[in-house]
């Protein structure tokens, strides 16, 4: 698997879209995977190194020595949306199933027992960062890998093949933004 | 906003906030000219900077991987072992809790899935798996019920999980919040909950975590304390229901902080408790002083929780309160609690007493045990509720005039306030569906149930005869309670494996056929006749009619006995309904071998002496030689149980063949007194009413009769007969009529309409309609005498000589005050008091008619027909 794995993110940063549509559900797997398996392990104060499932993903589905620094960032990107996906549909689902089959905005404070950072509607967050992807694809991305995928300034700079500076600046302005969204 | 403004709006945004804040509005008012739109939309991104500090700077990852792994429903759709997870019933320290459908068995069920830490520790397995057993044995309506403790493993590993009863309602938390229980109702409730803790601790097993979060409250009002002997295994949070999505009171990691080991039994205080504010004090607040001392823990622990339990019921506060939950602790080991009398609330003395001993610090000078408590809580109750009896019951009809005052109680705190569900007054029991074996206990199911929920005041249960009228139909439900006149339909199955039993029943409302409730059993064969009255209870307490506590003891009382003794009972009621000649000699012989076995057992004692009437009725047996036996069997069911209705029936029964016609009485309303849903008590009082001249009132204990039996042909029957001879005729025949649209083959109906028409003087319309019960009914004497009567009445003399002759060579039996009516229309007046004489000396049972058998009216104007009269007591 991780020969197949490897393969299909090195035609993936080649350019062949259609890699990543078989790369995605294998990723997406071992991600649900690792992370029960680390809550298992975790006990009952779950502080989870995110990055950590993520580098375990990475070194169990990815033959490393063959990669460069690059698809590991790409790697990570993927993760980045795959989490961003799989925390809305799980979010959307848990609303549908409170509010009888109705999908209803409510604030994820509201929506325990999942505890995020204060005041994150995650649905609206999607949306918006939905909204600025049209705009500017490269905030929206910005904000995917560091908030969904746990990537320092450093790691996205890396994913992106952007510098530090733009990444600092950029998410600067993405963040005001969305939260000017959210709030407004 | 063109791509040069929004260029413009970033770049000021950024050279903005390298500024100082306070130099950011100048700046913008200068560098953003007349450009309006973006002057405001640079200031509201510099807004939502300046208040953004924090806003997406730690991932969302923790978040994700709780719900990547299992939080919050996962597992919502998958399949463990034979059990499918259909919902998330709520969550806690302990693990998530699933609403199941248990696809063996079809039932459904709660699941709870052990969080992954716990297995991981081998010991802590094993001593939990040991608890859960030992709580599992305990078999109580208050204890929740463990089916299994399984364990699977799936991709994402090992799992082990708890599959216990589903239970609906809500926990005492949430009632609690909702408003202040009344003194009734918190009593009620802490009744329940001792008597969980009297079941336990006689088996031996402590809860050790009793608290308002482990008492769930039934919309029935069943009460049920949750998780037995595992409580103290995991933290303070147990959600088995529905309803009870989380515990506010700690957060789920902090409240196992309290545990700091797994199979650590005693709670130690952790020191972070001191930090959290006293809203916050989940478990520590129930806590015994042994338990904040870290003591060994007994029942006694359990005793004094459920004081502190019953004393925020009463006074809407806990006893020992503080603002952290060190000082709260301090308190529970020092502090005396608050008088409850301080509140404004009247709390009987007693109760006040019984909490405070609950909640002594020394537990020797505790109640020992929930026994001991339950015994203090029941008296008091039952004190209560003789003082508030005669205001409770002011709601209930006529017929309640009747009840017992034992049967007072309960319904009063289980009667739902304004906007509660809508009563079900009126239910018919169907008969349960078994087969083979299984098919008398099945019978035998419905019946018990029939009797049991008949006991329930204000509640009209169809009587058996109708109700078997439906053994294995295919009718529509719909159309079953429409002929029946009822609002509920209640039925189910019986099934049996070797010596276990597998029950189902549920209740159906008629109007749209909804299932309002449903509860599979599965016990030993041997818990049969406990198992009766707890389904009784629990659907009476459904029908929001409950059955008191009083009286579901009597009720166990009655149907326990030795339990072979009561599989005969059961054997003998279902030939016993098979109506036929041998149905009856077979109910005979097991009621016979039932009473032998269990010489003490009134139920046997009463079905016995009714078994005899029946035989005599049915021409089966010589009376004189049945009756005799019919009293002594009622006797001895009446000196074992007083208040047994069906021994009263036979009583009565046998008071109307002595024509004691004012003990008759007597005991026909006692007999319905003790169950007022008893149709042959009415049937039989009618008889009485008619046969002494009151017939208004016969006619209305007729009806009554009849609406509680409506399709059984003896149901039916009731008010023509009775009508016939309160001389009602048009009535009579009216009723009859409808009588034959259940079964035109009834020769019964018949020859009342024959009767009613001959009283009328339609003589020719009247031979018809004998004609045609003697077609059904081959030619039994009473016909032929009647039948000639008409004949003697029509000019037909020479019909009625031949069958005078007859009648008199046949060698049949003839009843001789039945033969005098023949001789008394053919006009031999002196042959028909010679008859009479022989009826009064033989003691002839028909002799109850005479007064009021227009049959009688030529021989009324003679002195000896007014001596014989008065000589059956019934002279006006």
């Amino acid at each position: 698997m991780a020969g197949e794995i490897t393969q299909l993110l090195l035609q993936w940063s080649g350019g062949d879209a259609g890699a990543l549509d078989r790369l995605t559900p294998l990723v997406y797997d071992e991600l649900r995977k690792l992370a029960r398996r680390y809550l298992r392990r975790q006990g009952p104060h779950r502080t989870l190194q995110p990055t950590a499932i993520v580098h375990e993903a990475w070194l169990r589905l990815v033959n490393y020595q063959q990669m460069e620094w690059q698809s590991r960032a790409q790697f990570y990107g993927l993760a980045a949306t795959l989490i961003r996906n799989l925390l809305v549909d799980d979010t959307r689902r848990r609303q549908r199933r409170k509010r009888g089959g109705e999908v209803e905005r409510v604030s994820l404070t509201g929506a325990e027992p999942l505890v995020l950072r204060p005041e994150v509607d995650l649905l609206a967050l999607d949306e918006a960062l939905r909204r600025l992807a049209e705009r500017k694809p490269q905030h929206s991305r910005i904000v995917e890998l560091r908030f969904f995928g746990g990537l320092t300034i450093e790691e996205t700079a890396a994913a992106l093949g952007i510098s530090h500076a733009t990444v600092e600046r950029d998410w600067k302005l993405a963040r005001a933004w969305l939260y000017v969204e959210l709030a407004g | 906003m063109t791509p040069e403004q929004e260029e413009q709006v970033e770049r000021l945004f950024h050279t903005a906030i390298a500024l100082q804040p306070s130099e950011r509005r100048a700046f913008l008012a200068e560098a953003c000219g007349a450009d309006e739109a973006v002057c405001r939309a640079v200031e509201r991104l510099l807004g939502g900077h300046e208040r953004a500090e924090g806003f997406l700077d730690a991932p969302v990852w923790e978040a994700a991987a709780t719900i990547a792994a299992e939080s919050d429903g996962a597992m919502i759709g998958e399949r463990l072992s034979h059990y499918h997870l259909l919902s998330l019933l709520g969550r806690g320290g302990m693990g998530e809790v699933y609403l199941a459908r248990d696809e063996r068995l079809e039932r459904q069920v709660a699941i709870k899935l052990l969080p992954a830490e716990f297995i991981a520790d081998a010991e802590w397995t094993r001593r939990f798996e040991r608890e859960a057993r030992t709580a599992s044995a305990l078999n109580h309506p208050n204890i929740i019920t463990i089916y299994e403790i399984g364990e699977t493993v799936t991709e994402a590993g090992e799992l082990r999980f708890i599959v216990a009863e589903f239970i609906e309602g809500r926990t005492l938390r949430e009632r609690m919040k909702e408003s202040r229980l009344d003194c009734a109702a918190a009593l009620e409730v802490a009744v329940q909950v001792a008597g969980a803790l009297k079941a336990a601790h006689s088996a031996g097993i402590v809860h050790r975590d009793i608290k308002p979060e482990n008492v769930m409250l039934r919309p029935d009002g069943l009460v049920k304390v949750l998780d037995f002997g595992i409580a103290k295994l995991g933290t303070g949070n147990r959600e088995w229901g529905v309803g009870s999505r989380k515990n506010t009171l700690l957060p789920a990691s902090d409240s196992y902080s309290l545990f700091p080991t797994p199979h650590s039994p005693l709670p130690t205080p952790h020191p972070s408790l001191s930090t959290l504010p006293g809203t916050v004090m989940g478990t520590i607040s129930y806590m015994s002083p042994e338990q904040a001392r870290g003591e060994e823990v007994d029942a006694r622990t359990d005793i004094f929780s459920f004081g502190a339990m019953l004393y925020e019921m009463l006074a809407g506060r806990l006893p020992f309160e503080g603002a952290s939950a060190s000082a709260v602790i301090a308190r529970i080991l020092k502090a005396e609690p608050a008088p409850l009398a301080e509140g404004a609330r009247e709390i009987p003395r007693e109760l006040e007493r019984i909490v405070n001993r609950a909640l002594r610090k020394d537990r020797d000078e505790r109640y020992a045990n929930g026994a001991e408590l339950l015994a203090d809580l029941q008296t008091l109750k039952r004190g209560m509720e003789k003082k508030t009896g005669s205001r409770k019951w002011q709601w209930l009809g006529a017929s309640a005039a009747f009840i017992l005052l034992t049967l007072a109680g309960a319904a009063y705190f289980f009667r739902p306030g304004p906007g509660g569900e809508t009563a079900i007054n009126s239910v018919a029991v169907l008969p349960f569906a078994g087969s083979g074996e299984a098919e008398y206990l099945a019978d035998g199911v419905t019946e018990s149930l029939i009797n049991s929920l008949s006991q329930s005041p204000g509640l009209k249960v169809i009587a058996r005869g109708s109700s078997f009228k439906y053994k294995n139909s295919q009718a529509d439900p719909r159309e079953i309670a429409k002929a029946l006149d009822v609002e509920a339909l209640l039925t189910g199955s019986v099934r049996q494996n070797g010596d276990r039993l597998a029950i189902n029943i549920e209740l159906i409302n008629a109007r749209d056929l909804k299932r309002v409730w449903g509860e599979q059993y599965e016990r030993q064969a041997a818990e049969l006749p406990l198992l009766q009255t707890e389904m009784a209870a629990q659907a009476a307490r459904q029908l929001r009619a409950p059955l008191t506590a009083a009286a579901e003891r009597q009720l166990a009382k009655r149907q326990a006995g030795n339990q072979a003794a009561y599989e005969l009972v059961l054997r003998g009621r279902f030939f016993r309904g098979k109506g036929t000649t041998e149905g009856r000699r077979k109910a005979l012989e097991c009621l016979q071998q039932a009473v032998a076995i269990d010489p003490n057992y009134a139920l046997a004692w009463a079905d016995l002496s009714n078994v005899w009437h029946n035989l005599a009725n049915a021409g089966e047996l010589d009376p004189q030689q049945a009756l005799p036996r019919a009293l002594d069997a009622a006797e001895r069911a009446l000196r074992l149980d007083a208040d047994l209705p069906e021994a009263r029936y036979s009583l009565a029964y046998y008071k109307l063949y002595r024509w004691e016609w004012a003990a008759a009485a007597r005991e026909f309303q006692r007999a319905f007194e003790l169950n007022p849903n008893m149709a042959r008590a009415y049937f039989g009082y009618a008889y009485l009413l008619v046969v002494t001249g009151r017939a208004e009132a016969a006619i209305a204990a007729a009806l009554r009769a009849r609406e509680l039996d409506p399709v059984s042909l003896s149901g039916a029957i009731g008010v023509g007969e009775v009508s016939y001879y309160a001389h009602q005729y048009d009535r009579a025949i009216t009723s009859c009529r409808r009588t034959l649209e259940l079964d035109q083959e009834y020769s019964g109906a018949h020859f009342y309409i024959g009767l009613s028409l001959a009283a009328q003087g339609r003589y020719q319309e009247a031979i018809a309609a004998y004609q045609q019960a003697v077609k059904l009914a081959g030619n039994p004497p009473y016909l032929q005498i009647y039948l000639g009567a008409a004949y003697a009445k029509s000019g037909a003399r020479a019909k009625a000589e031949a069958i005078r002759r007859r009648l008199q060579t046949s060698g049949e039996y003839v009843s001789p005050a039945e033969f005098a009516i023949l001789l008394a229309a053919m006009g031999e007046k002196e042959a028909a008091f010679q008859s009479l004489s022989r009826a009064y000396a033989a003691h002839d049972f028909q002799l109850q008619y005479l007064k009021v058998d227009p049959g009688f009216d030529p021989l009324r104007s003679d002195p000896r027909f007014q001596d014989l009269l008065r000589k059956i007591g019934l002279a006006p």
